[in-house]
């Protein structure tokens, strides 16, 4: 596979870290997540999405994602024997992954300095709050907070007073870091074998969210305005999410031209809002954007989102229909492209999960090899194969 | 870090605008070949993409050099779509690495360019649509909300940008190079994918909106997103010291968010009376994963980013480096 000749250690918990890892994985890394026998990643039982932990320590539908892949081995980190086990390990890595807090890997005995005294071309890669220096550097955070920290929410919502983030059930500051990461990772992997040196990338999960908004730091200071939220409004755009026929089902439609606009009114048979001095042109239709919805929404609510896309696009209207996580498998095995893949459950099923964001041609490609592992499910198996004792022999571990 | 060394652009578009970006952070030499590009006289939103994206880059007009000197001249091609590539460079994917089997050729395109959303009219909005992230931001009953920034076309350029990366470690190996393909409605959907599994669990249709767990409190000058979860109730309850949340209706996480409305009254009347600042500093230092809704213009000021300088100001225009460090260094020419 592609990614053969990788060895990972994940020290990492929750999301940001896991997403990273399994992506390298699913490409063939060897990933193997090392997890406290006392303390497991939380994320084996979040409640945070649904409210609900699910049963076992595979219950969490999250996990099962992040963690396939991947083997999973326990050490207790506390305790000596399981530190030295850690460090036969690191010998035979390529790559550490750790997103404890800032502090906690040196209070360990495994920080950076260590790591390379184990190793000296392994590459750390920390996926930090507020990265590694600063008088914030200890604080903790999750996606939520940095979308405010990083300015998205300022720029994110319904109007100036109704800042909105992305909750929980997203998280967007954690999963753009998980499609940074490992492209970073692989990138420092490369320059410590081509340097034949240790290397510690600290990835700022706050500044990736301000890069995110480079366009909008960098218009704020030439212009001297601080961008607001405007709903679905973006510069040179008149862009309007409009109700179709259903509960909570509504097409986006984006005007960018005059012409845009002509074809959305011929296409709805509104011929007669083209004279109409609050739709006069492109600023006066920003301006009046909820009674342009109105009017246009006459004409979806009689459709389905599905059907509303299709005749507005078939008339050049930039449109889409506005769909649902769940809604995406059926679609794209519709058009040809799906980008769904079986994994298999501990109950001897499969279950689909999004595959991988993109695609790689030529010989090696991404595939699953195993499920999550359960809490320690191959510490002997990890141990033995890098001569070392396993869980009889180190204290803390559990196969 | 520079992996690759030479790469090129094809186009001004977010996509790969923003993939080029990154790779000129890690020290590669990016050229970018365009046929139309910002002016003085463009709108300020095009001039501001424009500074930011291409910092560091060579922008040259298409015609200006062959583009086959500047294919020879390079590891990593990038562009937004097949048509583009063959506007600029008169080649296609297969024709450059025919010619070039050891280059990596990458393609972040829109909607894709196989199947029934190849060539569909629309931008960011039709893509986070398609991709169900739009779904999934916003308050139920309301309409979905985009984010705020070209966040579908950064997320296709940073599953090039890693996809780039996987190509050449496997080139290091074998000295082939790759077609490398995203694009925006995939890369989004590949950030919404919780959606995906909770349904594929047990049929759980995610709503989006705020109305369980975390909750965005005001103060004196703005808001705070008060992230917390289950574990660091007890430490909400001491951050705010207010009886009432005792009571029985507030000791899970089911019945604070059952009785939601009531909760964030109590705690908007502690918040209420402290800056920003005051309740991000008091919250972190109980753990409490509290954060500052701060505007653009305000991270300029901000401690943190300023004692870790991130930030820089050039001739009036303030810009943010790479966010990242290697052994501590911000390498960001």
């Amino acid at each position: 596979m592609i990614l053969d000749r990788l060895r990972v250690l994940d020290l990492s918990g929750i999301t940001a870290g896991g997403r990273t890892t399994q992506l390298l994985g699913d490409f063939g890394a060897d990933v193997i997540k090392v997890e406290s026998p006392h303390r497991p990643d939380p994320f084996r039982h979040w409640s945070g999405v649904t409210g609900e932990t699910g049963q076992g320590d595979l219950g969490s539908p999250p996990f099962r994602v992040v963690g396939r892949n991947k083997r999973g081995i326990t050490l207790d980190l506390k305790d000596p024997a399981g530190v030295a086990a850690f460090g036969r390990l690191v010998a035979g890595a390529d790559l550490v992954v750790e997103n404890f807090r800032r502090g906690v890997l040196e209070r360990l005995g495994i920080g950076f300095a260590t790591l390379r005294a184990w190793n000296p071309t392994v590459v750390l890669l920390s996926i930090s709050s507020q990265g590694d220096g600063g008088p914030e550097r200890d604080y903790v955070s999750f996606g939520g907070t940095l979308e405010a920290l990083g300015g998205l929410m300022s720029v994110t919502g319904y109007g100036p007073d109704e800042p909105v983030w992305t909750t929980s059930k997203v998280n967007f500051p954690d999963q753009a870091v998980a499609l940074l990461a490992p492209g970073l990772a692989v990138a420092a992997v490369l320059r410590s074998r081509r340097e034949r040196r240790a290397l510690h990338i600290d990835l700022s999960q706050r500044e990736t969210v301000i890069s995110l908004l480079g366009e909008l730091v960098v218009e704020a200071s030439l212009t001297g305005r601080t961008p607001r939220p405007t709903g679905n409004l973006a510069p040179g755009e008149t862009t309007f999410c409009v109700p179709t026929a259903g509960t909570d089902e509504w097409c986006v439609i984006s005007l960018f031209t005059d012409r845009d606009w002509e074809r959305l009114t011929e296409v709805t048979g509104r011929g007669d809002l083209r004279t109409d001095p609050r739709f006069a042109d492109g600023d006066a239709r920003r301006a009046h954007v909820a009674q342009l919805v109105a009017e246009v929404a006459g004409w979806t609510r009689e459709r389905d989102k599905s059907k509303a896309m299709a005749e507005l696009q078939a008339a050049g209207v930039p449109a889409a229909e506005v769909l649902r996580g769940w809604e995406l498998e059926s679609r794209a095995a519709e058009r040809g492209e799906p980008f769904h893949v079986p994994v298999p459950t501990s109950d001897g099923g499969t279950e689909q999960q999004l595959s991988w964001p993109f695609t790689i041609d030529g010989p090696g490609q991404p595939r699953i090899r195993r499920r999550a592992p359960h809490v320690g499910e191959h510490t002997d198996e990890v141990l033995a194969g890098t001569g070392q004792p396993t869980t009889t022999d180190t204290p803390g571990s559990t196969g | 870090m520079t992996t690759p060394t030479r790469v090129l652009e094809i186009g001004h578009e977010v996509r790969t605008a923003y993939c080029g970006y990154l790779l000129a952070r890690l020290g590669a030499r990016v050229t970018k070949l365009v046929t139309s590009y910002p002016t003085g006289d463009s709108p300020a939103h095009d001039r501001a993409a424009a500074t930011f994206l291409d910092r560091g880059k060579d922008v040259i007009r298409a015609g200006q050099t062959p583009a086959d000197d500047l294919v020879d001249d390079t590891e990593v091609v990038i562009a937004p779509g097949r048509q583009a590539l063959l506007a600029v460079t008169g080649s296609t994917p297969a024709d450059l690495r025919r010619h070039r089997p050891d280059l990596v050729v990458g393609i972040a395109s829109g909607f894709g360019e196989h199947g029934g959303y190849a060539g569909l009219a629309g931008g960011e909005a039709q893509q986070l649509a398609l991709g169900g992230l739009l779904s999934m931001v916003g308050e139920p009953g309301r309409e979905p909300l985009r984010l705020g920034g070209p966040q579908a076309g950064h997320a296709a350029a940073l599953a090039l940008f890693t996809a780039v990366q996987l190509a050449l470690y496997r080139r290091a190996g074998t000295g082939t190079g790759a077609l490398v393909e995203t694009s925006a409605v995939r890369a989004v959907a590949y950030l919404d994918w919780k959606s995906q599994i909770h349904h594929a669990d047990d049929g759980t249709v995610l709503q989006r909106g705020s109305g369980s767990g975390p909750v965005v409190l005001r103060c004196v000058d703005g808001f705070v997103g008060f992230y917390y979860r289950d574990e660091e109730w007890p430490a909400v309850k001491r951050l705010v010291g207010d009886p009432r949340l005792d009571d029985e209706r507030f000791a899970t996480q089911r019945g604070r968010d059952r009785h939601r409305a009531d909760l964030v009254a109590i705690l908007e009347a502690y918040s209420r009376h402290l800056t920003r600042d005051e309740l991000y500093h008091r919250a972190q230092a109980l753990h409490i994963p509290a954060g500052s809704v701060l505007t653009l213009d305000e991270l300029r000021h901000d401690p943190q980013l300023t004692a870790r300088d991130f930030l820089r100001t050039e001739d009036g225009v303030t810009y943010p480096l790479a966010p990242w460090t290697v052994d501590g260094i911000r390498e960001d020419s």
